[in-house]
């Protein structure tokens, strides 16, 4: 039986200099920002939306040794497709991880070319922005934002923060206090 | 000005052997195929409608190394071309004449090739 694919979650483009790729795509293509998540070291992941599909692009990627773009597709069982494609001895490229709003590895298609298997996550098991109680996060001073302002800190249980996107999209959760919201 | 981005057209993956492919994404991922081309003897272009996008697949594109490749629809391809050459991007192959449609591709700051696509109006 074959992997039950429902649609293209994302493309994306491994790049090495955050700020010089955003040149390209934004000021020459003008595309328009979508969600912007932070990882620590300054390394980002930053989607478009284009006509509706999302394209990405990031250097938090795995390397895919150069080879262009990666598909995602988005799955109806991710962990049958895991076990499909090892049955089918196929080439895995990035391991099952886990992230914030999803579960997603990537295999080689048998010319190479990068393809990613995806499942968002059921919405029970992702924090919910709360305007409220939710503080914008100060204009980052570095480049690749051009000092927008990026996302909210919202207080969790536990005295631990969840990071959210400037559009309330939840990105992380952090163990420890944030410092630098903007003040009230 | 910035080029004028409608849409994405597609995404590119380069192959070297059609019926290896074909198991891998018909019988393996079990996509649907759509348009399907064999614009010279041997040489296929075939396209899979993934809940309204396309992948295409090919084994004859001109210059296409094992990378994939992003296509996008522009309103003005001329126009595109214009402001892609005042930027001094990279041109990865120039304008292709295609019955349904025209492209050039151009590189991104990696090496990433995007292409920038123009469908041709009904005539």
């Amino acid at each position: 039986m074959s992997i039950q694919v429902k649609a293209v979650c994302f493309t994306a483009f491994p790049v090495a200099d955050i700020g010089r790729a955003r040149d390209f795509y934004e000021r020459l293509l003008g595309l328009k920002v979508g969600l912007q998540g932070e990882g620590r070291g300054d390394r980002w992941w930053i989607e478009y939306d284009i006509g509706g599909t999302t394209f990405a692009i990031s250097n938090m990627l795995p390397a895919t040794g150069g080879r262009g773009a990666t598909l995602m597709l988005e799955v109806a069982d991710l962990d049958a497709a895991h076990a499909a494609i090892r049955t089918a001895g196929i080439r895995i490229v990035a391991a099952l991880h886990d992230y914030p709003l999803c579960r997603h590895f990537a295999v080689q298609d048998p010319d190479g070319n990068t393809i990613g298997f995806h499942q968002h996550k059921p919405a029970h098991l992702i924090p919910v922005f709360n305007p409220t109680a939710a503080q914008k996060v100060a204009p980052y001073p570095h480049k690749p934002t051009g000092g927008r302002i990026v996302g909210h800190h919202q207080p969790a249980e536990g005295g631990r923060t969840h990071l959210f996107s400037s559009t309330g999209i939840f990105i992380a959760t952090q163990e420890t206090t944030l410092p630098s919201p903007v003040d009230p | 000005m910035s080029i004028q981005i409608k849409e994405l057209a597609f995404v590119f993956h380069p192959v070297a052997d059609i019926p290896r492919a074909r198991q891998f994404y018909e019988g393996l991922l079990g996509l649907k195929t759509g348009v399907q081309v064999e614009f010279a003897p041997g040489q296929w272009w075939i396209e899979y409608d993934i809940a309204g996008q396309a992948l295409a697949i090919s084994n004859g594109m001109p210059g296409a190394k094992p990378s994939a490749a992003l296509t996008l629809e522009v309103a003005d391809l001329d126009a595109a071309l214009a402001t892609v050459k005042a930027a001094g991007t990279t041109i990865a192959f120039d304008v292709m004449e295609f019955p349904p449609c025209r492209m050039f591709a151009i590189k991104d700051p990696d090496g990433n090739q995007v292409g920038l696509h123009q469908r041709k109006s009904a005539p």
